[in-house]
């Protein structure tokens, strides 16, 4: 188990995702639920384009991980625009018997840009991304750890989080982050990192389709 | 896909199944005007949007508000400003609400003017306000739900049993008029927002019950009040109902007051919103538009929503019910039964409730099984409502109190978080189709059946539909508890081969620990001593090969509930961390922990220092 294998699906669509991991071997799955955005000229400036996302992560072997990126993409159509993307993130698994930590060299086609920020202010930071081109994001809410506070009843207060998952092809990275620190140094509070990807589906093929569509519709 | 498509086809699924089964009732059983007819079927088609407007509306605004509005009551330093904020919350929401006034009236009439109905609509409220203050104290001060529903409930079976069967009919349908279609939500928004403020081992079942506990408010404000005034019967009989004819004309008339009931409803919760930020949230543009956006869609997807229910339903549910009940009894509880099963899940609280449960439970209870369990109960409910309008016989409270009593017994066994749910079923269910077009069905047959009585059996319908789902969903947790401990423990994970040597060229690694719910916080403490610092902890659920776990009957599969944590940590110290974790003797026993490890490019020099601000 060297990877991590994350599809970013439309909501029920993870068990389709989790059935046919099953069905190749993988014994452990969690799903967590996400936000994304659409692109629409007419609900983005009204702050109406999110849409219900599963996000389906999977430990793998590097062969296992080949297989899911295949079959997952053809299964759920990943080549269409907004039916969901995968990407895989070479990681080792932690047990008691690990003394140090390292991992096989893999070529690093991509990265993926994970931003915290306090709740509310995910969309901006898609926002920012776009603004240095990267396609799009998806969000999952999450929270920083307990933090007791002192109010009429000792509570607990568990930040809440917004936490936004952009993958971008290596050479965009630094644009995109760099765009991203520039909006959370201005305006929030917030961390950045970036996690090394090792295959991608769904994300870049269908740039490539439409610009195959293009040069078509121009020989026309 | 935008929000508002994912919302348009969940409403459609749950539209479609009500307008094949009346149409197919009123071509082939019964004969009805094609006026109405065909007025159902554009209602059908407004109801559609209105719903599909509403429900993102509420997703835009009415969350945010609530949630909003949680915190500051969370956050108040004395129990005094706790106690008046969450008074004033509840007392206002509900003296505005449309459906509480026409209730009003009904109980001014039949109680031959001895209560007024500005004085019913101020005690329930006044009931409604002192209910969430005490909720939303249970919540804070960790009081377990079953207990809490236990007292409130033990009270309402002994004042129960002194007040007359009507009364206590009247009782239970005014808190099903007071969770409407905008109150619901709203509380349901605030509860959750409260419980994700508190955090702690139990913010996902305390995310529920607040609706539960605010619907018992209208039930003791009644039944104090018939107590108090001495009124025990009711006098009176019901209007002559007469049907609208033509096909646009209804609509229309419809429209206008429709209109002034939802901006009455939608007042309180707005202004309240807007003083607050003025004094407190202090909210950017943005945001502020956002919500102002989803308050518009809120407003017209009401509008669009009960203009729809009021024109096109009601006539057909009258008409359905008079028509079936003259022609055969038992066909007509049956046809109830089954009415029952799927008219409840077009209730636009069901639906928020649904997303509630989803979202809270990282989407591990599964909501068709929600929806069943609360199609069945909801059946059930309108079934026996049926009987007891065709034999009078059979009484109301044989069902009302006896159901509420083992309901509290079986929460001490339930599931917890299913505690809340169940309680909060019961207001959700009781939504405005049933207030309209179930309640016109079962008067309708009172009508045609000569020794029911239209204002007596029409009273009572309410309070059974709100009593069933609390019910079923008790027994639903009690599978789900039964079926969660029938859990074998996971194997130990098998030691992973070694890998390639690989140089590290970062500063920081990233771990990611995946654990069952509930040891987020003490996974980070553990991290913590090993000298990590930060962590973001995500919601979700699991999937194993080797321990599922599956409902009877329905075969579904259960996935467990899991924490994710994200740590980002020095790289000298990740490998100390991630043993640490691996190590620990309650982690390791308990919580199911698995740990990966990868480098990151965290090239934020300042990290630490972010993270302590």
């Amino acid at each position: 188990m060297s990877r991590m294998y994350l599809a970013i699906v439309n909501r029920g669509k993870a068990e389709v995702v989790i059935k046919y991991a099953r069905s190749v071997g993988i014994e452990e799955g969690t799903v967590l639920l996400g936000e994304g955005t659409v692109r629409s000229k007419v609900l983005e400036p009204l702050g109406l384009n999110q849409t219900q996302k599963e996000i389906v992560m999977l430990p793998v072997t590097k062969e296992q991980d080949q297989l899911l990126h295949k079959e997952i993409s053809k299964k759920l159509k990943f080549d269409q625009r907004n039916k969901g993307i995968a990407f895989s993130i070479p990681f080792k698994r932690w047990t008691k018997e690990s003394t140090s930590f390292s991992l096989e060299e893999e070529d690093f086609s991509s990265s993926l840009i994970m931003t915290i920020v306090e709740k509310g202010k995910g969309r901006e930071i898609i926002k920012a991304a776009r603004k240095a081109k990267a396609r799009g994001g998806t969000m999952i809410h999450g929270r920083g750890a307990g933090v007791p506070q002192d109010y009429y009843f000792p509570i607990q207060v568990e930040p809440q989080k917004d936490t936004v998952l952009i993958v971008v092809q290596k050479d965009k990275k630094d644009e995109v982050k760099n765009s991203i620190e520039e909006m959370i140094n201005s305006e929030t509070d917030g961390v950045v990192f970036t996690l090394p990807v090792v295959a991608t589906s769904g994300i870049f093929e269908d740039r490539i389709d439409e610009k195959i569509s293009k040069i078509k519709g121009g020989r026309n | 896909m935008t929000l508002f498509m994912d919302k348009m086809k969940e409403v459609s699924k749950t539209l479609f199944p009500v307008v094949f089964f009346v149409l197919l009732i009123a071509l082939t059983t019964v004969s009805v005007p094609n006026d109405i007819t065909i007025r159902f079927l554009i209602g059908s088609v407004i109801l559609l949007v209105g719903l599909t407007l509403f429900l993102w509306g509420v997703d835009t605004a009415m969350e945010p508000i609530g949630g909003y509005m949680a915190e500051e009551v969370g956050s108040s330093k004395s129990l005094i400003k706790l106690l008046f904020l969450s008074f004033l919350l509840g007392f206002l929401i509900t003296v505005a609400e449309p459906d509480l006034l026409i209730l009003g009236n009904q109980i001014q009439d039949a109680s031959n003017q001895s209560l007024s109905s500005s004085m019913i609509v101020y005690m329930v409220s006044l009931g409604v306000g002192i209910m969430i203050s005490l909720g939303v104290l249970r919540l804070l001060r960790g009081m377990k739900m079953n207990l809490f529903m236990a007292i409130v409930y033990g009270v309402i079976l002994v004042l129960g049993l002194i007040v007359s069967e009507e009364f206590l009919a009247i009782s239970f349908d005014a808190s099903g008029a007071t969770t409407g279609a905008l109150t619901t939500p709203f509380v349901l928004a605030l509860s959750n927002g409260l419980s994700t403020f508190k955090g702690g081992q139990d913010a996902e079942e305390n995310s529920f019950g607040l609706v539960g506990i605010m619907s018992a408010g209208p039930i003791l404000a009644v039944m104090l009040m018939s107590i108090l005034s001495g009124q025990r019967n009711i006098q009176g009989v019901a209007e002559e109902y007469v049907f609208s004819e033509g096909i646009l004309s209804p609509i229309l008339t419809a429209l206008p007051p429709v209109i002034l009931e939802s901006i009455t409803a939608l007042i309180p919760i707005t202004v309240l919103f807007f003083v607050f930020n003025a004094i407190k949230f202090k909210l950017d543009k943005e945001e502020i538009r956002n919500i102002l956006i989803g308050l518009g869609l809120t407003l017209l997807g009401l509008i669009v929503f009960l203009t729809a229910v009021n024109s096109g339903f009601m006539d057909m549910g009258r008409i359905l019910g008079m028509e079936i009940a003259a022609k055969n009894t038992k066909l007509l509880v049956f046809i109830g039964f089954l009415l029952g099963l799927i008219i409840v899940l077009v209730e636009p609280a069901v639906h928020v409730l649904g997303e509630q449960i989803e979202e809270v439970s990282g989407g591990s209870i599964p909501i068709p099984i929600i929806r069943l369990t609360l199609s069945l109960g909801v059946g059930t409910a309108i079934a026996i409502s049926m009987l007891r309008i065709v034999s009078p016989d059979v009484k109301l409270w044989y069902f009302l109190l006896p159901g509420f009593a083992i309901a509290v017994i079986l929460s001490f066994f339930s599931d917890p978080i299913f505690v809340g749910i169940a309680y909060d079923a019961g207001g959700v269910a009781s939504g405005p189709m049933t207030a309209t077009f179930v309640l016109a069905f079962a008067q309708g047959a009172a009508t045609s059946i000569e020794t029911a009585d239209v204002l007596v059996d029409g009273f009572g319908v309410i309070a059974m539909v709100a009593m069933a789902p609390v019910f079923s969903l008790m027994v639903l947790g009690l599978i789900f508890k039964y079926r969660k401990k029938s859990t074998p423990v996971e194997p130990a994970p098998s030691p992973i081969e070694e890998e390639e040597i690989y140089k590290p060229s970062t500063l920081q690694h990233c771990l990611i620990a995946i654990a069952d719910r509930g040891f987020g916080d003490q996974i980070v403490e553990v991290a913590r001593n090993f000298g990590a610092s930060g962590a973001t902890i995500f919601h979700g659920r699991g999937y194993f090969e080797d321990h599922q776990t599956k409902l009877p009957l329905v075969n579904v599969e259960i996935p467990e509930e899991q924490e994710i944590i994200y740590l980002i940590t020095d790289s000298k110290i990740s490998e100390a961390v991630a043993t640490g974790l691996v190590n620990h003797e309650e982690l390791g026993q308990k919580a199911n922990l698995t740990v990966y490890i990868t480098y990151t490019d965290a090239n934020l020099n300042n990290f630490d220092q972010k993270l302590e601000k």
